[in-house]
């Protein structure tokens, strides 16, 4: 397994410490005291790839090899979902998983077979990001006769109603088995990823409504179905479905920048001259060019491979990334300081706008907990990042005009149900969503949503070397340093309060102890 | 000045007896002084019949305007009790509609003729100057004449004529000056010929190859991007503005040639010479005023209507704009304040000189009561200091201390700011846009204003400034002391009996800058803002938007990129790597040319680079533009740009881009959009393009042309339209509509959007690409 994550407390001597903030990093002195919870080191306990997926696909974790299922003359769907991450270096895994599932079918004379991209309601993959994904191979040969296809969450055309209120895409419903294709670093729940991806636009509002009603109202007991969790038990089981997951190890910075992943006291004095030179390039380079360097593809390793039902690789994934992400805290504190990473699942290539940090800070990083958040109710939540209002046009077409015309009048999701009704209808964004690579229209709203779940449980949520107009405009307050933000919180948390410094990326999961 | 003085004609009454039953004809009663005679005539002296020689303007008729006069204020209390100003008029008044220098016949029982009126400026066009001043001044008394001489040509009466000169008709002369005629021996015909003549000279001379090609070269650097009609404007307002230059230095060349300070002064210098000449068998008095400012008393302290000669200085000192003054500080500033030189010209009116004998009178305060410019600036500086105009946001302005360093250096102060200035606009107009050469060009703007209105005060001035003149009022003062003692308080005019303290800091300081504080306190409350930029929110009811349409530029304006840019970005990704490095090469080679082409002629400038698109696959260059290239449109498109497309949209307007970039480019922001009207690549029979354009591209004034014709055609009302653009090439296609913005203007707009009170905004594209990125070739 990996190296463990811990919690350092700072003392005299601990230097400054990294912290992300969008498209900039920082070293932040913090106060004597303060506990940082690092994450788990999983760098060097890669397998290789393409064998790790041969053996999954040859044994998955019901037993049964995928082979078996494979017969002639029946459709097969493969589905590849989180289009968010980086594509590896060299061979994708997605490719690795693609490729020998078809090999495997071509194999037993299956001829009826389509390649889905599951973007859900975010951007449709470019050319060239399917050809990182899945290689030349593929792309060229289903991408001619369109077997290649794309996800579209409002084509009406191709969306069927699987299970009550489910809507997919028509031809998971048609297929004889769809192999769903996924990785990631940490647990996921494999099912709810594939029907946020591949359902109408409504299916997927109402799911994301659910899923978060689910985590921010735990039902009583947990043999009670949450509403959410229902859509999804529904649906995979309406569906003949094999899931393949990737799991891939927490590297998320590029190779030259690696060591900001790693402990500070670990650098080498090659890394610490890199990194004085990274402060000076970042603090001269325009936004683009800093957001080029940061966002480099990282090498990404695999560190295991699992297939099988939804609900068995769920809780393989789930297993593994206890190990992989998650650190056991004691108690909660009165003060969460965190940084913004620079990618996001929901920024791949643009800016972290302010939008994509407050829901990275509080739709994510605070709700990464096992149970207890790790900040007490009431406590404050600090976090760094500019929140300069620019917003990609490319991307988030719709988030620049949340932010200007539904911000400035509401911050209560519930107030904004009529807006989102327009933005979701709205002619533009659904022609750059269906035809251009955006993300569709009610975006903004699900962040904004996540994010007021998330600063609900806390008190004061002040943003560090903030833009105070956007800080106010979302209900925010805004510092200039991490000394006076603790002045402002100290009015709901006293003077010395118990601080807590989550040292991510790489993400992690806190353990919240009893005291 | 050999002959000595002519006896002073005294007053042996009261005023208002010694006018009673005569007849006077005024002239000038719509200016500064002949409102105020008007006034004390009406007030002061009932039996007096004034007839006011009226010019018509525009289509209000000469008794109109006398109406009009007579409603403001000052008449309030004679109207009243007349009963408005129309019966006012009828009891009192006699209007004759006629003109300087076309004078109509006037009544037979004329008793005095006032002349008053006259150019307020200091540097008129020689022609107009000579005008008013001699020719008109004949004119009027050759019909005096023959008003008072009947068929036989003999007199009938002898009539009053009082003429209203200026002290400064003495001219360079130094030292004192005396109530007597200045001795010339200029010949007031023959320079009054000449003068005329100029006009004439000047106008041909605007109109030769050789200076409209000038003026129209000028006017091309500014304008020429905009198109032929916008520089032909400029080139016919150049000439305009050319011709009255040229004249106004023919009038002060001329001028300072004889030894006068500037052409008003010596053409009313002749003026005199004319009234002695033709007015030699009748009587006539001549007073000369000296600088007139706001009233001491009457009609109440302060009266003053419009800017008079100080007002400008006195103003920008309060203002802060005026860091020195070219004045020596011993230098005597002969002010008077209005009251008393129409209370002079009105008793002037009832003395009877000799026949054949002018007299002379000086309206002044030099003589008797001094105020050097030291203690006009002091004054002026304490006013001040007490009672600043409020600043605005950024609070009073500083209040420059006078040195009085002589006019040579202020004239180097001034040369080297020009200099400097002009330099820095030179530069301005070569570095590209952003919002700090806009903030650079405003504050530009704002030093060459103050520095041209220095400019002109001080050309003006100066000699004011330095005058050694000395004017002698023995008459004025004997004819001050011949006033009946019971008319001493409604007629004085000594100018020994006020205090300067008062006058400067109580009555004219606080009457000058009144309606300057009105004004700005209504600009703060209005604030600053123009608003061609209009709320649309209430626009979409009720089907408001029909008929409006809202035209829209692309580069520049909704996306941050130009044509070369685009070109590169079509271009490069289907070319391999050394033909790549060639055509990057070769562009950048062009740069240069095709940066002077665009000064001068955007078309030019597009068709040289849509030359290069020859050769290209035209449907493969769609498909790339939609799958390739979108990314990079999209991402420079400025999120506000759309927002406010979409308004516009939702108002249910008509959205037009209006652009000479090539149509493919445009695709992936044709859902935003009603109409695109962008230049089309020709394609020959194979779908390759050739490297022409199907028609014109749509630049400069063939927008607006379009505006117009669609506007016609649709039944689109483009008074009540909008259009957004950002450079000056678009002037026109702003022009043609109701509601023009400037988006992130470069300077040349920026400079056109205030100046016509258009409002401008910034539209920012945060693009998120690395600018060298391209589009992925397939």
């Amino acid at each position: 397994m990996a190296r463990p994550g811990f919690v350092l407390t700072v003392d005299d001597r601990t230097p400054p410490l990294l912290v992300s903030e969008g498209d900039g990093v920082r070293l932040q002195p913090f106060p004597k005291g303060a506990e940082v919870v690092y994450p788990p080191d999983t760098a060097g306990r890669r397998v290789d790839a393409a064998a790790a997926v041969a053996a999954s696909l040859a044994e998955g974790l019901d037993g049964a090899p995928l082979a078996d299922r494979l017969r002639p003359g029946i459709r097969l769907t493969v589905t590849v979902g989180a289009l968010e991450q980086p594509a590896a270096r060299g061979v994708d895994v997605r490719q690795h998983v693609v490729e020998q599932v078809l090999q495997l079918a071509a194999t037993a004379g299956v001829d009826d077979v389509v390649v889905l991209a599951a973007n859900g309601i975010g951007p449709r993959p470019t050319e060239e990001q399917l050809l990182e994904v899945l290689g030349e191979r593929v792309v060229r040969s289903f991408s001619a006769d369109g077997r290649l296809r794309t996800h579209d969450a409002l084509d009406r055309e191709q969306l069927t109603e699987v299970a009550p209120g489910v809507e997919l895409d028509a031809r998971l419903a048609d297929s004889d088995l769809v192999v769903d294709v996924s990785c990631g670093t940490g647990g996921s729940d494999v099912g709810a990823d594939l029907v946020g991806s591949l359902s109408s636009l409504d299916t997927q509002r109402r799911l994301h409504r659910a899923l978060r009603l689910d985590r921010v109202v735990p039902t009583a007991g947990a043999e009670v179905e949450g509403e959410g969790a229902a859509m999804v038990r529904s649906a995979v089981e309406a569906l003949p479905l094999v899931s393949v997951r990737a799991v891939l190890d927490q590297v998320v910075h590029p190779p030259s920048l690696e060591f900001l992943g790693r402990r500070e006291w670990e650098w080498r004095i090659r890394e610490r001259a890199t990194w004085f030179g990274l402060r000076r390039l970042l603090e001269v380079a325009p936004d683009r060019a800093r957001r080029s360097v940061l966002q480099a593809a990282p090498d990404q390793g695999v560190l295991a491979v699992a297939a099988g039902s939804p609900a068995a690789v769920s809780a393989w994934s789930a297993g593994r990334a206890a190990g992989a992400e998650r650190v056991e805290v004691k108690g909660q504190a009165d003060v969460l300081v965190c940084g913004v990473p620079h990618r996001t699942p929901i920024n791949p290539g643009t800016a972290v706008d302010p939008l994509v940090a407050a829901w990275s800070v509080l739709g994510r990083t605070l709700g990464a907990t096992t149970g207890a958040p790790v900040v007490r109710p009431g406590g404050a939540v600090i976090a760094f990042h500019p929140l300069a209002p620019t917003f990609s046009a490319r991307v988030h077409p719709s988030s620049a005009d949340f932010f200007v015309d539904v911000l400035s009048t509401t911050t209560d999701p519930e107030q904004m149900t009529e807006q989102e009704a327009r933005f979701a209808a709205d002619e533009w964004y659904t022609s750059l969503y269906r035809r251009q690579h955006a993300w569709a229209g009610v975006l903004p709203f699900q962040l904004w949503a996540d994010v007021r779940a998330g600063a609900e449980q806390v008190g004061d949520v002040i943003w560090v070397g903030a833009d105070r107009a956007s800080a106010e405009r979302m209900g925010f307050r805004a510092a200039s340093t991490l000394a006076d933000a603790l002045e402002i919180a100290s009015d709901s948390v006293g003077r010395s309060p118990r601080i807590r410094y989550l040292h991510t990326p790489p993400h992690l999961v806190a353990d919240v102890q009893e005291a | 000045m050999s002959a000595p003085a002519p006896a002073v004609p005294l007053l042996d009454g009261r005023l208002k007896d010694l006018l009673a039953g005569k007849v006077v004809v005024l002239t000038g009663v719509t200016g500064f002084i002949g409102e105020q005679i008007l006034w004390k005539m009406l007030t002061e002296l009932p039996d007096t019949t004034p007839a006011l020689l009226v010019r018509p303007k525009g289509s209000t008729s000469a008794r109109d305007r006398v109406v009009t006069l007579l409603k403001k204020k000052i008449f309030t209390e004679v109207r009243e009790a007349a009963g408005g100003a129309e019966q006012l008029l009828e009891a009192r008044i006699r209007v004759i509609e006629g003109d300087l220098p076309r004078v109509p016949a006037l009544p037979g029982d004329l008793d005095v003729v006032l002349h008053c009126a006259g150019d307020v400026s200091f540097d008129p066009p020689i022609d107009q100057a000579f005008r008013t001043n001699t020719i008109g001044t004949r004119a009027l008394m050759e019909q005096m004449l023959a008003a008072v001489t009947d068929a036989d040509g003999q007199r009938t009466k002898i009539p009053h004529y009082v003429h209203i000169s200026t002290a400064y008709t003495a001219g360079r002369r130094r030292g004192a000056i005396r109530e007597a005629a200045h001795e010339h021996d200029i010949d007031p015909q023959a320079e009054t010929e000449r003068g005329m003549a100029l006009l004439e000279l000047v106008e041909s001379q605007s109109r030769t190859a050789e200076q409209l090609t000038k003026l129209r070269k000028e006017a091309e650097r500014e304008h020429r991007q905009a198109g032929y009609l916008t520089t032909a404007a400029d080139t016919e307002r150049r000439r305009k503005e050319w011709v009255q230059r040229k004249l106004v230095e023919a009038g002060t060349e001329r001028a300072r040639s004889l030894g006068w300070t500037d052409v008003y002064t010596f053409t009313k210098a002749l003026g005199e010479k004319v009234v002695a000449e033709v007015g030699k068998d009748i009587r006539v008095s001549i007073v000369r005023p000296a600088i007139v400012e706001s009233s001491w008393k009457h009609p109440y302290p302060g009266w003053i209507e419009g800017f008079k000669m100080a007002e400008p200085l006195i103003l920008a000192y309060g203002k802060g704009q005026l860091p020195e003054f070219p004045a020596s500080p011993d230098s005597v500033v002969d002010i008077v304040p209005c009251d008393y030189v129409v209370n002079a010209i009105l008793a002037v009116c009832a003395t009877e000189p000799e026949v054949g004998t002018p007299v002379y009178y000086h309206s002044n305060s030099g003589a008797r009561n001094p105020l050097t410019f030291r203690d006009l600036y002091a004054h002026v500086r304490e006013y001040f200091l007490a009672h600043p105009f409020e600043g605005g946001a950024r609070g009073a302005a500083a209040l420059p201390e006078w040195n009085f360093p002589g006019a040579a250096s202020v004239e180097r102060l001034l040369f080297t700011s020009e200099r400097a200035a002009s330099l820095a606009d030179r530069a301005v107009s070569l570095v590209p846009r952003s919002k700090l050469t806009r903030k650079m060009a405003q504050e530009l703007d704002r030093t060459t204003k103050e520095l041209s209105f220095l400019r002109r005060y001080l050309s003006l001035y100066n000699e004011y400034g330095q005058s050694e003149l000395h004017f002698v009022d023995d008459n004025t003062l004997a004819l001050h002391q011949s006033l009946h003692p019971d008319d001493v308080d409604a007629f004085a005019f000594d100018s020994a009996a006020y205090d300067w303290r008062t006058y400067l800091q109580d009555v004219h300081c606080p009457s000058i800058t009144a309606p300057v504080r009105r004004m700005e306190t209504l600009r703060r409350r209005r604030g600053q803002r123009p608003t061609t930029y209009r709320d649309l929110s209430r626009d979409g009811a009720a089907g408001g938007g029909k008929g409006v349409l809202a035209a829209f530029d692309l580069d520049g304006t909704v996306m941050t990129t130009n044509v070369v840019e685009t070109y590169l970005w079509a271009r490069l990704p289907e070319l391999g790597p050394l033909s790549r490095a060639r055509e990057v090469g070769d562009i950048a080679r062009r740069l240069p040319g095709w940066l002077s082409a665009e000064r001068r002629d955007r078309g030019t400038f597009l068709r040289s680079v849509y030359r290069r698109y020859a050769g290209a696959d035209l449907a493969a260059l769609e498909e790339f533009v939609d799958t390739a290239m979108a990314p990079s449109i999209l991402e420079r498109v400025s999120p506000d740009a759309v927002r406010r497309i979409r308004e516009h949209r939702d108002a249910g307007h008509t959205c037009v881009l209006l652009t000479g970039v090539v149509r493919p480019l445009t695709r992936p922001l044709e859902p935003l959009f009603d109409v695109v009207v962008a230049a089309d690549l020709a394609t020959d029979a194979a779908g390759r393009c050739t490297g022409f354009l199907t028609g014109p591209p749509m630049v400069g004034e063939s927008r607006s042309a379009w505006l117009r014709h669609y506007a016609a055609s649709h039944g689109i009302d483009l008074q009540a339209s909008h259009a957004y653009a950002d450079s000056h090439v678009d002037l026109p296609m702003l022009s043609a509509v109701g509601n023009p913005v400037a988006v992130s203007p470069d300077v040349g707009l920026m400079r056109a959007a205030s100046q016509r009170q258009w409002s401008v905004v910034e539209w920012r594209a945060a693009a998120q690409l690395p600018r060298l990125s391209l589009p992925a070739r397939r």
